[in-house]
Parts: C-alpha cells; structure tokens; sequence
C-alpha cells in the first residue's frame, strides 16, 4: 500500500485514525491505542507480501531477545555481536546474496547463483533501527521497553516503508507517554498539512521530473549517446525527482506520524541549499547519515587520529553508505564519489582557515559548486550500469555535440532559424520536451533553492524533532492553523488526490 | 479560529472538489465504463483504456482480440464476415498478459460465445508483464477492485476525457478508432523498415534483450500458464486463435538477430499447435505458410502490417475452416517456413543470416519476392 495510493489515503488512514481515537476513549486497557497501531502496522507490511510478515516478526522477536540477554547478561560483547551478525546476515541474505555470488562468479567462472530472492521490502531500515538498539543498549544507553512498544518501534507504518530510519531514545518515550488530549486536532492539523505537502511533493512534481528524467537513463541503458542539452536536463530532472521524491515522502511519513501524535525526525532540510558538501549531509536523509555517523564512521575512530586515518573513516563510511543504497557497484562508487567529494571539503576548510567566513558570492558559488558536484554523483546512482554513466557523463561534458530542441523555439522561428545559420543544430531531440520541460526545472529550482522548506514554514508548531547541527528559523510565509491556510491545503490536496490516477513508487522504496 | 475548523473546512472541501469531479465523470463516463453513453458512443483510441468500457457496455457474439495487426478492421465489417455481431478490441503493442486480462474481462461479460484470438509472437517477448510508462496498463479497469471507482472518477486524466467527450461528441467512433494514417503497401516501405530496425538495433540494444529475453518467462511457458487454464475455464467458448502473415522479412529480421530469435518464434509456433490440442474448445489457424501472401512484399506498410485486403480474407477464411492446422500439419508448416526464410535470406545475406546488410533499400526492385522465395 503506497501513501499516495487512494486505498491508503481514503480506507487505511481513516481506519487507523478512527481506531486509534476511539480506542483512547474507551475506559479500559490503556495500551489498546498502541496495540491498534501495532495490528494496523502489520497489516500495512503484510499487504504487500505476507510472507515477508513472517521475516519482520522473527527480526524483531529475536532481536529483542537479544536485546534482553545484553541488557541482563554480563557478557555483553558476545550477544552483542551476535545480534549483529544475525542482522547482518539477513541483510546479506536478502539484499546482496545475488550480487556478491554474481561478483564471485565473475572471478571465478564457476556458474554460481542463487536463484531469485525478493528483497523484502523496509529490511535495510528495520535492521539498521535495530542494530542501533542493541549496539545503544550494551553501551546502557538504552533500556529494554515492553515487547508491544518494541514491536511498534520496528514497524510503526509512518516510517516502516522507507525512513525516517528512528532512534529508540525517539520513538520509546513517545509510545510510553500519556497521549495530550489538549494537543489531539492540533496534531491532525500539523499531520494533515505536512502529508499534504509531502504529497503534492511526489505526485505534482517528482512524477512530473520523472517523465523528463527517465527516457533518459533508459536511452543511456540501450547504449544510446545523449545530446549536451539533453543529458543536463535529464540529470537535473532527476536530481530534482529524486528529492521531492524522497523528501515528500518523508514528509508525509512525519505528517502522518504526527496525526497520531508522535513526532518523527526530520529527514531532508533543504538539501540543495547546503552551502558545501559536509552541510548537504546535515541535510540529505539525515537519519541515515545520523545512524552512520554513530554506528560507523564514530567507532571506526571518527575525527581522532591521523588525516590517512580520518580519510580512510570517511572513504569506508561513505562506501558502506552507498552499498546500504543498493547491491550493486554503481551505488558503491556514488558512495565513493561522495566520500572523495568529504576529503576534498576537509582539505579546503583546512587550507582556508578557521576565521574565514565567505560572503555572499562565496556563498552562492558553494551553492552552486555542491549542487553541481551532487548533480553528477547522482549518475552514478540512476544509471543502470558504469557504460550508461560513462555515456551520459560523456554527453554531459560535450563530447557528443551540442544541439537545441526546436521545441524551444516554438512561435520564434527567426531565432531557430538564426542559430542554424550559426552553425548551432536545432532539431527535434526525442529526449528534450522543450518549454514545458524547461519551465518545470525552472520552477523545481525555485522551489529547492528559495522556499522555504515544510519545517521552516511550520516551524512554531515543532513539526518534527530537529537535530542539533540545525537551527529551525521560521519563514516569513508561515503556516497557521486558520481557514485560508485551510482552503489552501484542501485544494492542494484535491490536485494531489485527482492526479494520483498513475500510481508510482517512491524511489527510496527498493532500497 | 477554532482549531477543529481547520480540519474541517480541509476535510470537507477537499471532499466537496472530489466529489464534484467524480460526479462530473460518472455522468459523462468518457469510458463507458459504468454505463452506455446516454446520447453519442464516444470511444477512446487509448485501446489500454478504451476497450474494457466497450466489452462492458456493447453487444457481441464475436470478440476479437489481438495487436496492431488486427486494428484496422472495423467491428461492423467483421460482423459481416463472421455473420454475427462481432467486436474488436485490439491493444496497439499489446502484450499478452494485457491481451488475457482483456479475455478475462470479455468472458466475465458472457457475451461471447466465440473469441478470434491474433497470437502475435512478440506480444509473448515481455513475459508475464504489462505495460508502464506512457503505454501503461490499467488493470484496476480489467480487474474491479475496491479502488477501481476512486481510479477511475477520481482522476484527472478522465476530468480531461470528459471534457474532450463533451466538446466533440462522437468524434472518435468504433469505426474510425484505428484508422491508419498510412495506408500504402509497398517493397519499399518494407525495405525502409528493415534499414529502421537494423540501424536502431545496436549492438548494446541486443545485448539488454538477450539478458532480458532470459529473464522473463519463455513464450510456451505462457502458453501454459496464461492461455490454456483460460481455455479450460470457459469450455462452452470457442477460441481461433490464428498466426498472422508476417512479411518475410520479418522472419528474416529474427534469423539476423543471432540470438535463437527465429528459433523461438518457430518452438513457438509449435508449441501453439501443442497447447490447443489439449483442450476440445481451441483451434489454430496459421497463416504465416501463406507463402504467396508473406514473400509478396508489395501487400505489406512495413516488415510485418499487411493490408486490409488479406486482413479481411483471414478471418473470410477462418469463417470457411481453411488454413485450421493441427499439430502435425503444424510442425510441416514450421519447417516449411524455416526453409522458405532460410532461402529467402540468401539473397539478402548470403549463407550467414547474421551477415544480412544493415541497408537493404538500395535493392529496391529485386526480383519477384515471392517467385524467389520459392526457386530455392
């Protein structure tokens, strides 16, 4: 069941929010709510592929045994490797036993497979929630809550799917705490306007970017060269897909925790804003740089050590990130890219200073210069194999040739015709949809670099939980809980809801 | 403000605008999907859309189902030949898990008592999948489901569908939905296309459809699964499925790929004969060992769309019986067709059909296809 799917939105959530409500005004066991969302939860996960249910209940079942026996035991190192591994090894299992015996095919020509295994979906959330449980809980940083409560950790609906990937010390407190009654429509008002957002985010304009971007990476796959003008517009419809993408359904997974009254963390703050790299990952699915930062890159040694230690940190961090995107090598070098893309940072603030501080036009060009840099890593990432990067890479560089789409020109034949005369091509690019095309990147632009994003535009009403590095400042167009606000996310809603005809994936959902 | 106002004017206006478009489209029904049309028929030419609509609302004996081979006759003209009301429903590029979801549908109905059933090999390359992307598949159309009337009344693509519906009614009609802008047939054409095809066929094109081809599900395969539980399902329903004439060249192009193409395409055929044998209520009709009709190059638009003429005359003769093959006649008809390819291609490509020229226009005016064919 997808969030922007009519069953989800017209059945499943007024069902959810119906029980969850009327449960709390029965005056019997107080954990009914809960145990609702538990149920509706599972419900949500199984109806997928029921099989997969059976995956998630062992998961968290023998996790939180384990987690149990660290919390108990004295030897906590021991159980607490072997929770690890027993992740690890599920994940391994399900998402890259096919590509590890398809690399050690390669070396070894031995005809090795394993046949065909569906990667469940959410497992690379749920392990990671999990792993940082148990690695948290042998560290005593964590305590073990009631099996419901835990249950409903791993597989609460808003974020089960594809993030925000949540911290225990986040999610516990939130489902052991009375529920505010006082706070009951202001939730369902937060809730219902972020969801509307995160809506308008993927069905208005990342399936709009994916029409642009896709016959792109697929001529690319099919080993087709691209023209100059329509590689930039097919990676920057994708740059652009890819965010609303990911970041409208993070949206709407933290509206939709909200009507329930729990508050989720903020996942995206304006990535594409980020002034320099480091900053891009303070804002690009940060719970998942989060979990790396304190699982990873911080007990590999972190910032401590020499600068070939620090580096080798990043290098492994950032490579490990991009393999946790997907089974296969091209995710593996976007992480690379990502890392080389941190140390070259490190250098640059290193020979510049401590007391430097860039102005205006230092801050545009950074801008400018990360968003580009961020741009083309995501080749690496779309593309299905290294040759279609390689071919889009190359078009994006020139060497395929320049050309306009007379699409462009449309009404202004003296102007095609000048540029021909020029010696420029301007003929009918099969990729390139012309005015439309160049007036949605305009617009996706627009919004990226100047709106305010949904938290800032919500910010007094403590939209999500904020991470430290970041301050949340509230926007001069800023939403209140009154009835033009109303009428505007009605019909934003409407718009959403009557284009939601072609359902489509989010992105993030095969990771 | 109160803070319940918000959600209540949120909730119900938002309500109030879906509600006021689903209403708008359930009156009109630019699909005819819930009811006939109240005054003009307005037929969709979006087949993928369009035809679970007509199998709903009109009135037939006689369904036919197939690809762009089978586009250009109308129903009306059908109806005369087969001597009963008949309704075609062909899918533009149809694959064939969209074709059986249409069959599925059309039998649901209990309207006909006999389906005419093109078996396009290519429909069977793509396996068990439907169509995305701008040819995507709406099976919420085929298969009701709850969401079905959300999908459908809710949704903007039908608000513009009505709203073509009630601009130009009766624009679009059963008889000129699939009439073809291009209706000359020629050697030339065909030879055009083939340097098309040749020239768009790279080589990392073949290899994505080599590794693709082994992914999905082998065309006998889905003779079994798809077909044959459909024809069991329905015993009392009698289903023609017929081989339709591709030009030669078509033929000729599958021998070239070098990745057994041609050898699939004639199992296939097989196969065909196979599957309709163990069941009392499937016949097969071949006419690809039409070999006047396949090497006359001049009958054919491109490498594998004929004209209306032998269009016509397949389903005359279906009508009458001939050219109804079982499994044995089959398999001599296959290797009579491997041979008339193998020869056929000999002019072109000498004794390696991989080595065939990448441009065959410059040979415009080759001796008489079809008498060339047969010296070998």
């Amino acid at each position: 069941m997808l969030f922007n799917s009519h069953v989800f939105i017209f059945l499943f959530l007024p069902l959810v929010l119906g029980g969850y409500y009327g449960l709390r005004r029965l005056p019997v066991y107080d954990r009914l709510p809960l145990l609702w969302l538990l149920l509706m939860s599972v419900f949500f996960y199984g109806w997928w592929e029921t099989r997969y249910l059976l995956l998630l209940a062992i998961s968290s079942g023998l996790n939180f045994a384990v987690g149990r026996l660290i919390f108990r035991a004295d030897r906590k190192r021991l159980w607490l490797v072997c929770g690890i591994a027993f992740n690890l090894i599920l994940l391994a299992y399900f998402k890259y036993a096919g590509f590890i015996m398809e690399n050690l095919d390669s070396l070894f020509g031995q005809n090795w497979t394993v046949g065909d295994i569906t990667l469940p979906l959410a497992i690379s959330f749920f392990t990671f929630q999990q792993i940082a449980w148990l690695v948290d809980i042998s560290r005593s940083q964590a305590g073990v809550p009631t099996f419901y409560n835990y249950a409903l950790f791993v597989s609460f609906f808003p974020q089960l799917i594809a993030g925000p990937i949540v911290h225990h010390a986040e999610m516990m407190p939130q489902f052991e705490r009375r529920p505010d009654q006082q706070r009951l429509l202001s939730n369902i008002n937060i809730g219902l306007t972020l969801f509307t957002l995160g809506l308008f985010k993927k069905v208005v304009l990342a399936d709009q970017f994916a029409l642009y971007s896709t016959p792109v990476f697929e001529a690319a796959a099919r080993g087709e060269l691209l023209t100059l003008l329509e590689a930039w517009s097919g990676t920057m419809s994708y740059t652009l897909q890819l965010y609303f993408d990911f970041s409208g359904y993070s949206d709407m997974a933290v509206g939709l925790a909200r009507m329930l009254g729990i508050i989720l963390p903020l996942n995206f703050f304006s990535p594409y804003k980020a002034v320099n790299i480091r900053q891009f990952w303070q804002r690009w699915h940060i719970t998942l740089s989060r979990f790396l930062r304190d699982y990873l890159y911080i007990p590999l040694g972190g910032n401590r050590g020499s600068a070939a230690g620090v580096s080798f940190n990043i290098l492994l961090t950032m490579l490990i990130g991009g393999l946790w995107h997907g089974a296969a090598w091209t995710f593996v070098a976007w992480g690379g890219l990502h890392g080389l893309y941190l140390l070259l940072h490190r250098f640059y603030e290193h020979c510049k200073g401590d007391g430097y501080i860039a102005n205006a036009v230092g801050r545009f060009a950074g801008v400018l210069l990360t968003f580009v840099a961020v741009m083309l890593a995501w080749v690496l990432f779309r593309a299905e194999s290294f040759a279609a990067a390689v071919l889009i890479y190359k078009s994006l560089f020139g060497f395929s040739g320049l050309a306009f789409p007379e699409g462009l020109f449309t009404g202004m034949p003296a102007v095609a015709l000048m540029l021909r005369e020029a010696g420029i091509t301007v003929v009918n690019l099969t990729h390139l949809q012309g005015l439309p095309e160049l007036a949605w990147l305009t617009a996706g632009c627009v919004i990226c670099f100047f709106a305010p994003n949904a938290y800032e535009f919500l910010a007094s009403q403590q939209p999500a939980l904020i991470p430290a590095q970041l301050s949340l400042r509230q926007s001069r167009i800023c939403w209140r809980d009154n009835a033009a606000w109303a009428v505007v996310f009605a019909l934003l809603f409407s718009w959403s809801a009557l284009a939601m005809n072609r359902l489509s994936e989010f992105l993030y959902f095969q990771f | 403000m109160k803070k319940s106002s918000y959600s209540l004017i949120f909730v119900s206006l938002s309500m109030l605008t879906m509600l006021a478009v689903a209403a708008l489209n359930y009156l009109i029904d630019p699909l005819m999907y819930y009811h006939a049309p109240w005054t003009v028929i307005n037929v969709s030419n979006d087949h993928r859309h369009g035809n679970p609509g007509l199998a709903r609302q009109l009135d037939y004996r006689i369904a036919l189902l197939g690809t762009s081979h089978i586009m250009e006759l109308e129903s009306a003209r059908l109806g005369e030949i087969m001597g009963e009301p008949s309704l075609n429903l062909p899918i533009n590029a149809g694959l064939i898990r969209e074709q059986v979801e249409l069959a599925k549908l059309v039998l649901r109905q209990g309207k006909a008592h006999t389906i005419l059933w093109e078996m396009n090999f290519p429909s069977f390359s793509a396996g068990d999948q439907v169509g995305t992307g701008a040819d995507e598949f709406p099976s919420y159309l085929y298969k009701p489901t709850v969401e079905t009337p959300f999908r459908y009344l809710l949704s903007f693509d039908t608000l513009l569908q009505s709203r073509k519906a009630l601009q130009n009614p009766g624009s679009v009609t059963l008889d000129n939905r699939n009439q073809q802008p291009v209706r000359e047939y020629s050697q030339e054409r065909v030879l055009r296309a083939w340097d098309f095809y040749m020239q768009s066929w790279t080589p990392a094109l073949r290899r994505i459809w080599i590794e693709y081809q082994k992914k999905v599900e082998s065309p006998e395969l889905l003779l079994e699964t798809q077909l044959l539980p459909l024809f069991r399902q329905y015993p009392e329903v009698e289903f023609k499925l017929f081989l339709p004439p591709s030009s030669v060249m078509f033929f000729l192009l599958h021998e070239s790929m070098g990745n057994q193409d041609f050898a699939h395409l004639l199992a296939f055929r097989n196969a065909l004969a196979r599957i309709s044998e163990q069941t009392t209520n499937a016949q097969v009709y071949d006419f690809q060992a039409d070999f006047d009709t396949i090497m006359n190059l001049d009958l054919f638009r491109d490498l594998e769309h004929y004209n209306e003429d032998v269009l016509e005359n397949m389903f005359v003769q279906m009508r009458q019986g001939a050219n109804r093959v079982d499994r044995a006649r089959m398999e001599e008809n296959t290797r009579q067709l491997k041979m008339q390819v193998h020869a056929y291609g000999k002019m072109f490509c000498g004794s390696q059909p991989q080595s065939c020229p990448d441009t065959l226009l410059d040979r415009l005016g080759l001796p008489s296809a079809a008498s060339s064919g047969k010296q070998q």
